[in-house]
């Protein structure tokens, strides 16, 4: 356990990873220092709440820098991107296009799996439900069935509580 | 050159308090804290991580630069970097000074504060 000078000064070496590694490959070590350096100051040195207070200001004040150093990074690299996309037309319309295809497929499958796994049917029972089809020997496979077929279904069927189109 | 000054204005406090700081001479880092915090009683009080901030935005404007040359041996901490006005830098703090001034004399028309004179 070091003395809380030592401890601050470890706080504060941590707390700056929170700026990105340019800055502090420019103004890091510097930044150390004079925050070293402020916490011997002999106004600062003798009271270790002050020491803290020294070490809040310090910690507190590498959020705004960090949040506008990594916006301005931000900012550089969409600056950097657009003036690429503008440089090769052809490359912009592939890349814009295959991008809307592929955001329109997901949300087509995300909208049917939705649909089919999220949002049960407006029916009592929906895990009940069954599907009627008409098969016949001439037309191998599930036929859709008459409407006349439908309303025999509807009136005469017992085995079923209900039956709709 | 005048033009260019005044793109930069207004300066935000703490930033004109950078450029004052440097104004008399060549600092590190710390001396500029520690000049902020006493010319101004503790009123601006910065960390050493806004003040770096600060530096790196006007040395990237080309307010101050990193001075080359170095202070009397006895005085150098050969650990730090001293920075100092450009000639924009002391440019940019005179028209923000000149801003200031104004702004005070239409407080004092206002009769806000008293004129130095009637003081």
């Amino acid at each position: 356990m070091g003395t809380p000078s030592d401890l601050a000064r470890r706080l504060f070496h941590w707390a700056a990873r929170l700026l990105p590694f340019d800055f502090r490959r420019e103004y890091g070590r510097e930044m150390e220092l004079s925050f070293a350096s402020d916490l011997k100051d002999p106004a600062n040195r003798s009271d270790s709440a002050r020491i803290w207070t020294v070490s809040a200001r310090a910690v507190a004040g590498l959020a705004p820098v960090a949040i506008r150093e990594h916006l301005a990074i931000a900012a550089q690299d969409v600056r950097y991107a657009l003036r690429t996309l503008a440089h090769s037309p052809g490359f912009t319309a592939t890349a814009l296009l295959s991008l809307g295809l592929g955001i329109g497929a997901n949300s087509a499958v995300f909208s049917l799996v939705d649909a089919l796994f999220f949002h049960p049917l407006p029916v009592e029972d929906s895990d009940r439900l069954v599907a009627l089809h008409t098969i016949d020997a001439r037309n191998p496979g599930f036929n859709p069935t008459s409407f006349p077929n439908y309303l025999e279904y509807r009136d005469h069927v017992r085995g079923l509580s209900g039956v709709a189109a | 050159m005048t033009d260019r000054a005044e793109s930069h204005l207004p300066l935000a406090p703490s930033v004109f308090h950078v450029l004052l700081a440097l104004a008399d001479g060549e600092k590190h880092g710390y001396a500029v804290m520690k000049e902020i915090r006493t010319r101004t009683g503790g009123a601006i009080s910065l960390g050493a991580s806004t003040l770096y901030g600060i530096v790196k935005r006007l040395v990237e404007d080309e307010l101050i630069e990193e001075s080359s040359e170095r202070p009397d041996p006895a005085l150098d901490d050969e650990r730090r970097r001293y920075y100092g006005l450009t000639e924009l830098g002391r440019a940019v703090a005179v028209a923000e000074s000149r801003r200031l001034e104004a702004t005070l004399g239409m407080a004092r028309a206002k009769k806000l504060i008293p004129s130095p004179r009637t003081r």
